[in-house]
């Protein structure tokens, strides 16, 4: 829509702005039940991982309904090059489909955006769209060299011509992926999402007029951008830095530096990674809009974390990023892993923060977005399956209370899958889910605590695959507190034949009744710990489910 | 003679019906314990019916004990006994945060903290197949060790326990021996549905309020005992259904919707009257607002609700809650965009046009500069508003901030609080795939008439109807309903032929259940029962309750039961999968027997009839210019005509605004008002 708003002289009043504001993020809103309503895979139905939004045609966010903070700005390169490539062709009625990071579709493969047109009187003004993460879009079961190996890769394609479905295409997709029917039935979600969008957009134009929308829109977005100023404001000018490490790549790499310096002046604030390190051969590469993603993330939780998500309050913020390393990674790397060094960078840029507004940001959180993944053959059910867990971990302490314990933090907020629920439904026993015990960091304020998740293979074949860093130093604690416990995977431990597992492992077939133990980050404290002879008083230790 | 008494924060609302006659009474609401009242709120009916205790064949209550005691943490001290290796469920929960964006966000709350969780060695699979059983010793042991940490109640939580509850009912058996005096709930005998955190939650919660509901039902039925009435009285469920005292104590969880769901049905009977079956309720208050939907006669039902972040299993009337009411503050944020709610000023200090201090807009104060709420009328309690002080507070907090006159500044909050509560009843009704505009608008509790127009208006509504009394349709509702109970047995299943016979003896066991059920509770009244199931494709996590066929079930039952679903499949979620097998993921059968409520031929009193008010009232229907409108007491009206608005219909408990272009009528049979936009 930019381009189309009359910037000055309004002649909408504040209030009707208000109004149609909220009636687009309604919009985007409505779209994401109508999405998770419709999905087949527990992924999206149950974990919610996906979300919606309406963008404008340079594929800035207008309205956006928040379930995962790293699908944020994530759309950003697609529209543009949906506009290029596809020019004049774009008519209502129109589904497109892409999922490659490096054409902007998405940040890695399993990410899937589907996108309609929104039109005023014939012209395009805008696009609803609708990001899932499907549970597989092919591709191997344990490391990939590069990103053709890491799954099905679709440039931008239109998939609903006018109404019409490209059926060819469709077949493609089935073909390449390991549970057809749930790709589909996940894919039909998505057009069911945008479609809908697109309806209620119309809706609001007969309502409120096409211009009054346009108007209200661009106001829309101002507004948000008024209120990031507002904010900025309270923080004091300078730079401040900072540089955090991801341990391992999985592929030989150990101790890569992501480093970043933020300056805040009267022309906003800009983040810049300049110092991080190279691409590696590893699959925790990233693409730029993730990484954008993050700092979004991070600039809404340090300014307002009241601020819409939209472009509106993007516009204060400038990223500088070194094409070629880890944080915008050039095409073929692969990239399937990307959020532990999402997670890492919100770690870098919270710890810059800290120099300034040392009574607000927390100690590290657990750092990544850790996970298994089991897939095979089961032989009880005799059908293949796969399942993945992402497993929660432990939060910084806080300046004045203690981290929380087993949470999704930062980029992610995915829930887990009930233990009854992953017993129904695969060859796989799960023999404990525990808090893990003394994985916070010690300090004035203790880090919450990790989770244990342990379980047992039930039949022979299965491939694991694990994710997440912190696996060589635990997050680190501010203030003289001390590091939470750092991620661990075990098979068979308690046995003769225990040994650790790490990314480098991914792809090892398990024999039945192994044991996979999963150990998560704790996070860092707060502030020197008290003597070890002096006992807490009784007010500071309430609220603590561990000691 | 029939009572209901609906209990609220402020007053106890009771309705009583003899022979069709409707009696009502409002007396004060006690604190701390809400029950002090019972004897004398059922006297004072008594004695404006001109009748005695002798006379009452049903009590029928709705509550907020159990609601409050969550909110205020009012709660029993319970220990848990779960499965090895399984104790922090509880504190893991879903192990997601409640606020994405905020570094400080609220930690989960864990009902039970660590020294109170305790696991045992025991397991049982997902077929149902016990695979350890418990060990007696074992149990006790670490009952003991639980009671001795202080806990009031124990509570038994085993995985897979939905399947097969033999080890929780026997370790249940040794405590209940062992410790007479100790409350044992189980996870099963709570909601026998997978998903352990959430089943846990939902039986800790019921261990938690089992103390606190025994107590206060004991109370008041002592109580009602003491007003003469003879029969046990009844529990309105957050289900609709309502239930014998003593069996509500087990269950206190079920009970934490009882109020808003005692309104829906009220709202239903109301229609009912006046030949409507499909409706969308609107409930506002000081400060909140629930919206429901209505189809056929029947609320939407959800199967779980979060009461302050904390999962609850049960069947629950479906409502969309938003923070809109009459107090709710109207501010501008740094962006300059106008915010109402959900902040509110309560009733202390409540709007600044009450006068107690209260400095900050809210919506009660736009209606005030506005004239919907006039100077002239004395709301509830006798209070009168004072516009200077309203003017002050919109004039500070909205109109200065956005350059607006007061007017239109008062018009802003108004639209905005409007706005908000219209994309709320979209989610509930467009968001479901259902036309609001087939719905008629029931518009109830204290300031649901004063919005009910703009609603609708907002919706496309083109029919509203405002009940008696819009402030006491709980305590109405509370009359209507039918004792129900639910029977659920949960085990994942294939649905194909071969499963048939088993999963046919599956129903019949729960209907067993059910007749015992129904002959022990020794009423004559009608009775029905429905079987429902849980259905999903193979795959899939979510299940749709879906309604399946009365016995007896073959081979054929399969086909009719797959068409079925898989046209609810395609109405809610746009496809059908025709290649995939359908699982069932619980069975459930819902018996009702009628206690009365159908039989109920209200006859409502109403007005003799008045003289319409000269109309010079000023208000401010739009921000152009006041018109002068006519303010009518609407206990006193009684006109079948309709008449055009604009109007401000004025009584005890609410006030309704009637805009200009619409038009409304006494509805004779209820005593109501019909509101419609004329055409």
């Amino acid at each position: 829509m930019k381009g189309a708003i009359p910037m000055t002289s309004p002649g909408l009043d504040s209030v009707t702005v208000d109004i149609i504001g909220h009636n687009l993020v309604a919009i985007a809103e409505e779209m994401g039940v109508a999405m998770i309503r419709a999905a087949y895979s527990p992924n999206i139905k149950e974990r919610r991982d996906c979300t919606t939004a309406l963008l404008d045609t340079s594929g800035h966010s207008i309205a956006q309904a928040e379930h995962i903070p790293i699908h944020m700005g994530s759309m950003i390169g697609f529209i543009p090059g949906v506009v290029a490539q596809y020019g004049e062709d774009i008519h209502p009625g129109d589904i497109f489909i892409s999922n490659d990071p490096y054409l902007g579709g998405s940040t890695h493969l399993p990410d899937v955006t589907v996108v309609a047109p929104l039109h005023v009187d014939g012209d395009l003004v805008g696009f609803a769209a609708a990001v899932a993460h499907h549970a597989e879009f092919g591709g191997s079961q344990g490391r990939a060299p590069d990103i053709y190996s890491e799954g099905l890769r679709l440039p931008i394609l239109k998939i609903v011509d006018r109404g019409t479905l490209d059926e060819g295409l469709v077949r493609l997709i089935q073909l390449n992926t390991r549970v057809p029917d749930e790709r589909l039935g996940d894919i039909r979600s998505q057009f069911a999402a945008v479609s809908l969008g697109v309806r209620r957009y119309t809706g609001l134009l007969e309502r409120y007029g096409a211009d009054g929308v346009l108007e209200a829109t661009g106001r829309w977005l101002d507004k948000a951008e008024t209120q990031a100023w507002a904010a900025l404001r309270e923080l004091p000018r300078g730079r401040v830095q900072f540089e955090d490490r991801m341990d391992s790549d999985g592929a030989g790499t150990e101790n890569i530096p992501i480093r970043v310096a933020i300056d805040i002046d009267a022309e906003g604030i800009h983040f810049d990674f300049t110092g991080t390190g190279a691409q590696v051969a590893g699959q925790i590469n990233t693409a730029r809009a993730a990484v954008e993603a993050s700092v979004y993330y991070t600039v809404k939780t340090i300014l307002d974390p009241t601020l819409p998500a939209n472009a509106g309050f993007y516009r204060i913020v400038d990223i500088t990023i070194p094409h070629g390393s880890i944080l915008d990674s050039a095409e073929p790397a692969p990239v399937l892993q990307r959020s532990d060094v999402c997670q890492r960078a919100v770690d870098a840029m919270l710890g810059a923060f800290s120099s300034i507004l040392p009574e607000r940001i927390p100690a590290a959180s657990n750092g990544s977005i850790s996970a298994f993944t089991f897939n095979g053959y089961d032989a009880l059910r005799q059908r293949p399956f796969a399942y993945t867990e992402v497993i929660a971990g432990g939060a910084g302490a806080l300046p004045t209370t203690n981290g929380q314990d087993a949470v999704q933090t930062h980029v992610t907020n995915t829930a887990n899958t009930p233990i009854e629920s992953v017993e129904q439904n695969f060859p796989l026993r799960i023999t404990k889910y525990a808090l893990r015990d003394g994985s916070g960091g010690a300090g004035q304020r203790r880090g919450g605590v990790g989770i244990i998740r342990e379980l047992k293979t039930l039949n022979d074949g299965i491939r694991l695959t694990v994710k997440g860093d912190r696996v060589a130093t635990g997050p680190w604690g501010l203030q003289g507190g001390g590091a939470g416990q750092p991620l661990a995977f075990v098979l068979d431990p308690d046995s003769d034949h225990s040994r650790s597992f790490t990314r480098a492992d991914n792809g090892t077939v398990l024999a039945a009744e192994t044991t996979v133990l999963a150990m998560t980050a704790g996070g860092g404290g707060f502030g020197s710990p008290p003597d070890t002879d002096s006992v807490p008083a009784a007010d500071e230790r309430e609220g603590d489910d561990v000691q | 003679m029939r009572i209901g008494i609906d209990i609220g924060g402020t007053f106890t609302d009771v309705f009583a019906v003899a022979d069709g006659q409707t009696f009502i009474a409002k007396v004060p609401s006690s604190y701390p314990d809400p029950s002090a009242v019972i004897s004398a709120a059922v006297q004072a009916v008594l004695t404006k019916a001109a009748a005695d205790g002798a006379d009452v064949a049903a009590l029928i209550h709705g509550t907020t004990v159990a609601t409050n005691a969550v909110i205020e943490r009012d709660l029993g001290v319970v220990g848990l006994i779960t499965t090895a290796g399984f104790g922090d469920v509880l504190a893991i929960g879903r192990q997601t945060r409640n606020s994405l964006y905020q570094l400080d966000f609220t930690p989960r709350w864990v009902p039970v903290p660590r020294e109170l969780r305790a696991e045992v060695n025991e397991r049982t699979d997902f077929t149902g197949q016990v695979l350890t059983a418990p060990d007696r010793d074992e149990v006790l042991a670490v009952a003991e060790h639980l009671i001795s940490g202080g806990a009031t109640a124990l509570c038994v939580g085993f995985l897979h326990s939905y399947a097969n509850d033999a080890n929780e009912r026997e370790a249940a058996a040794w405590i209940e021996h062992a410790f007479p005096d100790i409350g044992v709930w189980t996870s099963a005998s709570s909601v026998p549905e997978f998903r352990e955190y959430e089943r846990f939650s939902t039986a800790v919660m019921d261990a938690a309020l089992g103390q606190t509901m025994t107590t206060y039902l004991r109370r008041f039925t002592d109580q009602s005992r003491a007003a003469g009435v003879v029969p046990e009285p009844y529990l309105m469920e957050s289900s609709g259904g309502v239930v014998r005292m003593s069996e509500a104590a087990l269950r206190p969880t079920r009970t934490l919707l009882s109020g808003p769901a005692g309104g829906v049905l009220g709202a239903i009977d109301l229609a009912k009257q006046h030949d409507r079956a499909d409706l969308l309720t609107f409930d506002m208050g000081g400060t909140s607002a629930d919206i429901g939907v209505i189809r056929e006669g029947a609320p939407d039902v959800v199967g779980i609700r979060h009461f302050e972040d904390l999962p609850v299993l049960g069947t629950t009337v479906a409502l969309e809650a938003i923070g809109a009411g009459g107090g709710s503050i109207a501010s501008i944020d740094r962006g300059g965009r106008l915010q109402v709610g959900p902040r509110s000023a309560g009733s202390v200090p409540g709007p600044a046009s009450y006068g107690k201090g209260g400095t900050e807009a809210t919506v009660t104060d736009a209606h005030v500069v506005l004239g919907t709420l006039p100077q002239a009328a004395r709301l509830g309690n006798s209070l009168q508003v004072d516009r200077e002080l309203a003017v002050e507070a919109v004039e500070r907090s909205v109109a200065k901030p956005l350059g607006l006159d007061v007017i239109s500044a008062a018009h802003a909050i108004l639209d905005m609080v409007n706005t908000n509560m219209a994309l709320a009843a979209r989610r509930a009704t467009v968001a479901q795939g259902i036309d609001p505009r087939t719905l008629t608008l029931v518009a109830y509790g204290g300031a649901g008439p004063l919005h009910a127009t703009s609603l609708a208006g907002e919706l496309g509504i083109d029919e509203v109807v405002i009940p008696p009394h819009p402030g006491m349709l709980s305590a109405l509702g509370l009359l209507v309903s039918d004792l129900r109970k639910e029977f659920v047995r949960s085990s994942v299943m294939q649905l194909i032929p071969p499963n048939i016979d088993q999963l046919s003896d599956e129903v019949k066991l729960l209907m067993a259940d059910a007749l015992a059920w129904r002959d022990a509770q020794g009423e004559t009244g009608t009775w029905t029962a429905g079987i429902e199931g849980e259905l999903r494709y193979r795959g899939q996590e979510h299940a749709l309750r879906t309604r399946l066929p009365d016995l007896p079930w073959d081979a054929r039952t399969v086909e009719v039961v797959k068409e079925t679903f898989d046209e609810l499949h395609e109405q809610l979620n746009g496809y059908r999968v025709t290649d995939e097998e359908i699982e069932l993921v619980s069975l459930r059968v819902t018996c009702a027997i009628d206690v009365g409520g159908s039989e109920l031929q209200l006859q409502y009193a109403t007005g003799s009839g008045v003289e319409l008010a000269a109309p010079d009232t000023p208000v401010w229907w739009t921000s152009a210019a006041p018109v002068p409108t006519p303010l009518i007491s609407a206990p006193d009206l009684h006109h079948e005509d309709w008449i055009e608005g604009p109007a401000i219909l004025v009584q005890e408990d609410a006030t309704c605004a009637v805009a200009p272009g619409y038009r409304f009528r006494t509805l004779a049979k209820t005593g109501g008002i019909a509101i419609q936009r004329i055409p």
